[in-house]
């Protein structure tokens, strides 16, 4: 028994060593970094990449709710990106490999504002204080940046916005999937395609009064956006190329991220996350901005990212419309996706 | 005593050890043509330690106790069936930061947090060495465990364990 009970101390030992040798490094390396910041209650990965040189750190805000940073940092534009500038890819608040690690968590949109806030702090004192951060939030994260700027008047913290397809609208995004199911669906239905498919989706939306769109018919709202999506020839083909997505070796489990991410999602649905519309606030913002847009987006219609464009207090502010793509331009039209950003960084860095 | 390599998703590598203490035996003999057919069912305990390494996610240290079910006959092959109690002591994989009471940035050291979990695996081994006094056996083990409590919830952790088993008795 004795003699069991030195192996097993001596092998922890041993590891406790190994561990520790991981723990304290400068900068970003080229293999990565990877920082927890501990907040109310849960630790939040934030996984660093890319040029150590740049003086620009971008944030990049994932989609969901129930996403995670790394899912970005795949294909040619997280290369092109990653060959630039310093990417902040974070965990958001019970999504992820973000973990809760003490009694006072909870899942509110204004905490998640709060850790994004705790993020750029970091980010700012472990890379430098003259580092210039720039917010990238895609879908979801499009609602949560704007949420972010907004508050607070933490826009000062960021030198500039890039919202990708983002959601920052949620009761004007629901109409307006409505709208586009109704216009290109008739439109497909006139050219024969897809007829069965298309029926059933607009005999559907025509029988959404769009002034009462519950959380139910939302979530359907979403379903068939991205239904719709496998239905529209013209998109872009998946690009192949850059870094390649390793869901097996990734830092984040995929089976537990799946499970606690749909878990956050539904808690954000109950904090009322379905209500949040900043189309009225967005004169607040006069950070530079840059939009980025699907055409065929049906998730997040392009129709938010020209109400943004012109409820916007910016003046250095534009968009950018992707022929070929829907909800996920990065993915379709990977190399016009990063020029879009390298160009507007370097414009206003 | 076992030990061998544990895998969190079978990829994120790691060691375990266990040890085994039998409860209970029964032996049936099951009369057949060509000879008899000697099977012996076991309930054992154990306690069990182990270690993994997620990149870019935590360093786990396992401790746990398991309760095992055992069916095996004279074939090389047996099976069996556990259920466990574990503790995870997760330790951040990178370096910790905090924001304290007055905005300022802080850096941890070892931060961690524990988890609690209930483990389930069923588990196949192959028997070598059967000549000797001490059975030797080779064996694969799935084993999911069920954190209570993870971000508010049950999540599964799901792991494969590839060991090498030394039985204090021989089971036949």
């Amino acid at each position: 028994m004795r003699g069991k009970l030195n192996i097993t101390l001596a092998c922890a030992l041993a590891l406790m060593l190994f561990q520790l040798s991981a723990c304290y490094r400068t900068g970003v390396p080229e293999k990565g970094r990877t920082l927890f910041v501990r907040i109310a209650g849960a630790d939040l990965p934030v996984y660093l990449h890319g040029n150590d040189a740049s003086e620009v750190v971008i944030l990049l805000l994932h989609g969901g709710p129930g996403g995670n940073g790394l899912e970005y940092r795949s294909g040619t534009y997280a290369e092109t990106l990653e060959s630039n500038y310093i990417m902040a890819y974070m965990d958001q608040r019970g999504q992820g490999a973000a973990r809760k690690t003490g009694g006072d968590y909870e899942v509110t949109m204004s905490q998640l504002i709060d850790d994004v806030d705790a993020v750029v702090k970091v980010l700012k004192a472990e890379l430098g204080q003259d580092k210039k951060i720039y917010l990238l939030g895609h879908s979801w994260g499009g609602t949560l940046g704007t949420g972010y700027l907004l508050h607070d008047n933490h826009q000062t913290k960021i030198q500039g916005w890039i919202e990708a397809d983002g959601a920052h609208d949620i009761p004007l995004l629901n109409r307006m999937a409505i709208q586009m199911f109704i216009e290109h669906g008739e439109a497909a239905l006139k050219r024969n395609e897809h007829v069965e498919k298309w029926t059933e989706i607009v005999n559907w939306a025509k029988s959404v009064d769009v002034d009462q769109i519950d959380d139910e018919t939302g979530g359907k709202i979403n379903s068939y956006a991205y239904e719709v999506e496998g239905l529209i020839d013209s998109l872009g083909k998946q690009d192949e190329g850059g870094i390649p997505y390793r869901m097996l070796y990734s830092p984040v489990d995929p089976i537990i991220s799946s499970i606690t991410g749909r878990r956050t999602s539904n808690k954000l649905v109950a904090d009322g996350i379905e209500d949040l519309a900043y189309t009225s606030q967005l004169n607040q913002l006069t950070l530079p901005v840059l939009l980025l847009w699907g055409k065929y987006d049906f998730v997040v219609s392009p129709e938010l990212g020209r109400s943004a464009l012109t409820h916007l207090g910016s003046s250095v502010k534009s968009m950018i419309l992707f022929d070929h793509s829907g909800h996920s331009p990065m993915n379709t039209e990977a190399e016009a996706f990063a020029s879009a950003i390298v160009s507007f960084v370097e414009k206003t860095k | 005593m076992s030990g061998g390599y544990f895998g969190h998703l079978a990829v994120h590598p790691g060691l375990f050890v266990n040890s085994e203490w039998l409860l209970k035996q029964k032996i049936k003999v099951k009369e057949k043509k060509k000879g008899d057919k000697v099977i012996a069912k076991e309930w054992l305990w154990g306690p069990g330690l182990t270690y993994y390494h997620h990149t870019g996610n935590s360093n786990v240290y396992i401790p746990g106790v398991e309760l095992i079910r055992r069916k095996s006959s004279a074939k090389r092959f047996y099976r069996d069936f556990a259920l466990g109690s574990q503790f995870l002591w997760l330790f951040n994989a990178g370096e910790s930061f905090r924001i304290d009471e007055n905005g300022e940035v802080k850096k941890g050291f070892l931060a961690s947090d524990a988890q609690f979990g209930i483990s389930t695996s069923i588990g196949w081994g192959w028997k070598i060495q059967r000549d000797q006094e001490k059975l030797r056996s080779l064996y694969i083990s799935p084993q999911v465990i069920w954190l209570l409590g993870y971000n508010d919830g049950i999540a599964p952790m799901v792991s494969m364990k590839l060991g090498y088993r030394i039985f204090n008795k021989t089971p036949i």
